[in-house]
């Protein structure tokens, strides 16, 4: 136990030195590149909030009532954010080939705990890049010490740890449920997916309630009376969050007194802490049929499982770009892990439109919304690329990679790697375009913008959408990873973080020219010109790369 | 027919082929072992098109591999050692996507679909999903799909890894039979009965070199060894040399 507990501790460090060990210059500029965007971004977190705390303040009816809500959001985000991606981890931890050593045996210890504690947590560290920049932000809004700022920086950990060990939580009721009934009926009914099914169902009911809450009817009213009124009246109606008791005492730690906060924080560390040996003590009964079903997909060996069949598709069309089309959408259909990946993507654009439409729908009622102030709209354009770059991330960035062990079967046969590409162009953009373009044109009705400048927006976005799609492709078919063709590690490479920069900060460039594009309206078609000249620039780019294309290395089996 | 002129292939400073000729004859079954390492996998892939040698040229039929891929590349069929697919597609999508590239119409992609299916006995298996499928399964699927345009050159690369007994005697017939038709076959193994058995001509490869070649019985009696020896012993005998 003891030598495999100090193998355990020595085996991130031993990562980090293999990692090191060959082409130290490009990993090490590898890393500095995925830290200073780490850095940009929070940069970028932190001027907006400090911006908008400053905004606020200008108000002197709303700036208490507004703060409060603020910091009311941020806990009900962080929670969410850390709920969501616990279930996710869990769900598709065991599959992850760093943790196979150590779920490899069902005998449950600490060792396993902390391994599945550590595969958790893994991926929350980037919500530091969130957390701190708004926690400074607001600590230098309010002038609070560092110890104050260590108080809530503590807090919201503490709330990120209660969120996953309740995401992991419901994980485990939901397999518990299927058990039950699984008894119920006599036959086996606990499957992943099912166990999701239900965790969506539970989670489309918790949304809309906390939708009902914390996004209310009425903002006018919501925000009415003075100071001290308009904080208890806040504080009753948001009392139902789960996230109430530790967002207040957040916001007494940040906007009130420090020593307000330090018996709670000691409370919460507690607690937290409870609830995850809690969870250990839960697991330590069930870890076994945990461990099958993660391992093997099913609760119990069942021999009359029968290989489920499905209906064919047969590639009808002559064309080899229409094939590689049907090809692409097949398998993005087929892979429930890629779709749900895109339903999350959907969801959260499509709520940022659904916020537009009650703030405007609710300022209707009070007489006609004038006076929407210009950065809006560059702003809607920007969030909708984003989107867009985080798909392409996903999946078109790592489209070549992805298929280095079947390459086989396309390299051997009669068509060119260009037509491949081109298929991949079209069906990307095409997709993307088909779920970016209504919710971008939502917004921009229900921010009541003129039709004209509308139009050339959304020429730009698809534009953009075109552009973003094929430095995708071009970065993919000029540097295929021969190791790797997961999206998450393809993701941070540095191909994969040179996309992130480029996709990025070309978003921003796109939406703040838009933005002075408003007045001066010639710069749109200086914009259009040179987005339609960078996409021939890389399409010409792509065609030589895939002349040059050899399937070497390990990109085939 | 097969014929490889002054071909060579470097990566980066490492020369894996060495200005390699050979020539395979229209109906000739033409096997190649060799030690792990010695670039036969690296060859295969210059003779697939996958990789473009650095020096020489490739002649498939008379047609360039470097010159003209797509050409050349529709009448060959390839064999893998490692069959993976994408999970997502079953058997049956697999093997229309296939035929789709090498633009079959669809009633004569069915056609030969049915037909190889029964004969391996998969009828049944084909609308299951790819991951779904045995080793075994998955190395028939493949071999289906290197057939299923009526290619008249195959390149095969370790042909029997997971199949049962009646298969690989079935795919023994197979590939015989594709050759008395007039088809051409360059097989890497280390398998080295098969190629004992169904080569008609065999070639040892070393270092990106052919260090012997010629019927199994040729390469007996150059190694002075009798012709019952299997060409375990032979082949071991050349590397010992």
């Amino acid at each position: 136990m003891s030598d495999s507990f100090g193998l355990f501790l020595s085996y991130p460090g031993q990562v980090i030195k293999r990692y090191l060990s060959r082409e130290r210059f490009t990993r090490v500029f590898t890393i500095s590149l995925f830290l200073i965007i780490i850095a940009l971004v929070a940069a970028a977190i932190y001027a907006i909030t400090f911006g908008g705390l400053t905004f606020i303040s200008n108000n002197s009816e709303l700036q208490n009532g507004l703060q409060f809500y603020i910091i009311q959001l941020f806990g009900l985000l962080i929670f969410v954010l850390g709920f969501v991606n616990s279930i996710l981890i869990i769900a598709s931890g065991f599959a992850r080939r760093n943790y196979q050593w150590i779920a490899i045996t069902p005998s449950f210890s600490i060792l396993a705990f902390i391994q599945l504690f550590q595969l958790l947590t893994s991926s929350l560290w980037i919500f530091l890049a969130i957390i701190t920049p708004v926690l400074l932000a607001v600590g230098n809004f309010t002038g609070i010490s560092w110890f104050g700022f260590i108080l809530s920086f503590l807090l919201t950990i503490a709330l990120i740890i209660t969120a996953s060990v309740t995401g992991t939580f419901s994980y485990l009721v939901s397999i518990y449920i299927l058990q039950g009934l699984s008894q119920l009926l006599k036959r086996n009914i606990v499957t992943q997916s099912r166990a999701i099914v239900i965790l969506i169902i539970f989670s489309i009911f918790v949304a809309i309630g906390l939708w009902r809450t914390a996004i209310p009817q009425d903002f006018v009213q919501f925000f009415d009376g003075s100071s001290v009124e308009q904080i208890d009246s806040l504080r009753e109606k948001l009392i139902l969050l789960p996230t109430f008791g530790i967002s207040q005492i957040l916001h007494n730690v940040l906007f009130d007194s420090t020593s307000f906060g330090v018996r709670y924080v000691i409370i919460l560390v507690f607690l937290s802490f409870t609830v995850l040996i809690a969870l250990y003590g839960l697991l330590r009964i069930q870890y076994l049929s945990i461990w099958q079903l993660l391992q093997e997909g099913n609760y119990v060996a069942d021999k009359n499982v029968v290989t489920p069949n499905y209906k064919p598709y047969n590639f009808p069309s002559s064309s080899i770009v229409h094939t590689i089309i049907d090809k692409e959408l097949l398998l993005i259909w087929r892979d429930k892990k890629n779709l749900l990946w895109l339903l999350i993507v959907i969801a959260l654009w499509g709520t940022q439109t659904a916020v537009s439409w009650r703030v405007t729908s609710n300022a209707a009622t009070y007489g006609p919304v004038e006076n929407i102030p210009n950065f809006v709209y560059p702003l809607i354009l920007a969030i909708g690329l984003y989107f867009i770059s985080a798909l392409a991330l996903r999946f078109v960035f790592p489209t070549f990679s992805a298929e280095r062990k079947v390459a086989w079967i396309l390299g051997v046969a009669p068509i060119s790697l260009w037509n491949i590409a081109v298929g991949k162009l079209l069906i990307y953009t095409g997709l993307f375009t088909l779920i970016g373009s209504p919710l971008l044109i939502a917004n921009f009705v229900l921010l009541n913008f003129e039709f004209f400048p509308a139009v050339i927006y959304w020429i730009i976005f698809g534009l953009s959408v075109i552009l973003i799609v094929q430095l995708a492709i071009f970065l993919s078919v000029r540097y295929p990873n021969r190791f790797s063709s997961d999206p998450e590690t393809l993701s941070t490479t540095l191909p994969g973080l040179a996309f992130t920069t480029l996709a990025l900060g070309g978003s921003l460039i796109i939406s703040y020219i838009m933005y002075l594009a408003l007045t001066t309206i010639d710069l749109a078609t200086l914009l259009i010109l040179l987005i339609t000249l960078l996409s021939l620039l890389f399409t010409s780019l792509t065609y030589r790369a895939t002349e040059k294309f050899e399937y070497s290395g390990e990109i085939i089996a | 027919m097969i014929e490889l002129k002054g071909v060579s292939k470097k990566f980066k400073n490492k020369t894996v082929i060495h200005n390699l000729d050979l020539t395979i004859k229209k109906g000739e079954f033409y096997a190649l072992i060799g030690p792990n390492g010695a670039g036969k996998s690296t060859l295969i892939k210059l003779l697939t098109g996958l990789l473009k040698p650095t020096e020489g040229d490739i002649l498939l039929d008379g047609v360039s591999i470097v010159d003209e891929p797509q050409n050349a590349k529709s009448f060959i069929g390839y064999i893998p050692d490692e069959p993976t697919i994408w999970d997502g597609m079953t058997g049956f999508e697999f093997l229309n996507f296939v035929g789709a590239l090498y633009n079959l119409p669809v009633d004569e992609r069915m056609r030969n679909i049915r037909k190889l299916l029964k004969l391996y006995k998969l009828t049944g298996t084909e609308n299951q999903l790819y991951q779904d499928y045995s080793r075994g399964y998955k190395q028939k699927y493949s071999i289906i799909a290197a057939l299923l345009h009526d290619p008249a050159i195959l390149f095969i690369d370790e042909p029997i890894v997971g199949l049962d007994p009646i298969s690989i005697d079935l795919t023994k017939h197979i590939f015989d039979t594709f050759v008395k038709e007039g088809g051409t076959i360059l097989m890497v193994t280390h398998t080295l009965f098969v190629a004992q058995e169904l080569a008609s001509r065999i070639g040892i490869f070393e270092k990106g070199k052919i260090i012997a070649e010629g019927t199994y019985e040729e390469l007996a009696n150059k190694a002075h060894l009798p012709t019952k020896t299997s060409l375990d012993a032979v082949y071991k005998n050349y590397l010992d040399k």
